[in-house]
């Protein structure tokens, strides 16, 4: 099975008490050590218009109850304030992904991952770790 | 400024014939033209878990909405089977399993506060009450309803803040916008009591219906036995 891993730094040094965490995880399957072992890539996508709840993670594509995780990133470049809005369900809001920006989220194949775009012109990536229908 | 650094590595040899190596790091900045530098954070902090009921981490109350916080968690569990689904207020996100962290984003989209007033009208005795929220305003002798309202904006609400809108009028929010109850609205709320020995009257009018935060961010543990979470928040005002 293949070993898939993934690691989270935040360095707050400069806040009194603050420091360097490296954590450090295996993806795995739901409940298991068998690792994760489907990925649909990473897609790049850029956006010329405008564009509200572009699908992400269709659930409807994935089994319930997994261990996936989704990565999402906004890559565009030439602005500061164009950021993705990730919502999920029936337009639940998370957040907004500024330029630069990128969440790692998991996902158990229930509720739609989608994005929306405040700008033209702008870039964006994600990939989806999954067990599969 | 302070300047915090997030970053994430994806790699594998063995998913893909080419294997992943995937890797991103950047200051995080605030929301806006100017992109300065997070300043805040809630500061690392753990949550143990003894049941199975939810858990309420992060209220979207205590932050500003819209803005480019970002939210860590990490369950601590080193047992495969242990999760925590993590929900943004009931909507399912996934499902976070012994090891497994998170970090995204975070609009923090308030809900609405109820409020309503109370209008004080003629004169007030000694011994006079005023019971709300637990607390009971006792007139130590009498009072125009200027010094009523004085009285009661300066009294300590447990669920309300309150503030003078008028020197008759008081108006009362809550603190909380999951708070739902509706305060009965009349001279005779059995909500906001008045007992009155003169001739004084508390009239109570609702001016802003609650609506509950489909924001806050949740946990429910796979298990009763001890859990414990890892959680933070970078924010700004």
């Amino acid at each position: 099975m293949p070993t898939t891993t993934a690691t989270f730094t935040l360095n707050t040094s400069e806040f009194s008490g603050g420091g360097t965490i490296s954590k450090t995880t295996t993806l795995r399957k739901a409940g298991s050590e068998t690792g994760i072992d489907q990925f649909t890539g990473v897609s790049r996508v850029y956006q010329a218009t405008i564009a509200a709840d572009i699908s992400v993670v269709a659930a409807s594509a994935y089994a319930d109850a997994q261990a996936g995780k989704v990565y999402i990133k906004n890559t565009t470049k030439d602005s500061t304030t164009a950021y993705l809005l990730v919502e999920m369900a029936s337009d639940v809001i998370l957040g907004r992904l500024y330029p630069g920006d990128w969440l790692f989220i998991p996902t158990d194949g229930t509720t739609d991952i989608k994005v929306s775009t405040s700008a033209a012109n702008m870039y964006y990536e994600f990939g989806v770790f999954h067990e599969g229908a | 400024m302070a300047t915090i650094t997030a970053g994430l590595t994806l790699s594998s040899e063995d998913l893909t014939s080419n294997g992943l190596v995937l890797s991103t790091s950047g200051n995080l900045k605030k929301a806006g033209y100017k992109r300065t530098n997070l300043d805040n954070t809630t500061g690392i902090a753990r949550k143990s878990t003894t049941s199975t009921d939810q858990y309420t981490i992060f209220y979207a109350d205590e932050f500003t909405a819209d803005k480019a916080h970002k939210v860590y968690l990490k369950n601590t569990s080193v047992v495969a089977s242990e999760y925590f689904l993590v929900t943004l207020d009931d909507e399912p996100m996934g499902r976070l399993y012994a090891g497994d962290f998170a970090f995204f984003p975070w609009s923090a989209t308030d809900g609405v506060k109820a409020a309503f007033t109370v209008t004080f009208a003629n004169d007030w005795a000694e011994n006079d009450t005023a019971v709300f929220d637990g607390v009971t305003i006792t007139l130590g002798g009498t009072e125009t309803t200027a010094a009523m309202v004085d009285l009661v904006v300066a009294a300590k609400y447990p669920n309300f803040t309150v503030v003078e809108t008028s020197s008759t009028v008081a108006t009362f929010t809550a603190k909380d916008s999951n708070d739902l109850s509706l305060i009965e609205e009349g001279a005779a709320s059995d909500d906001y009591v008045v007992t009155t020995a003169g001739s004084g009257t508390g009239t109570v009018a609702r001016t802003v219906a609650p609506v509950a935060s489909a924001n806050d961010i949740k946990i429910t543990p796979s298990v009763a036995t001890t859990m414990t979470l890892e959680h933070a928040v970078l924010y700004e005002l």
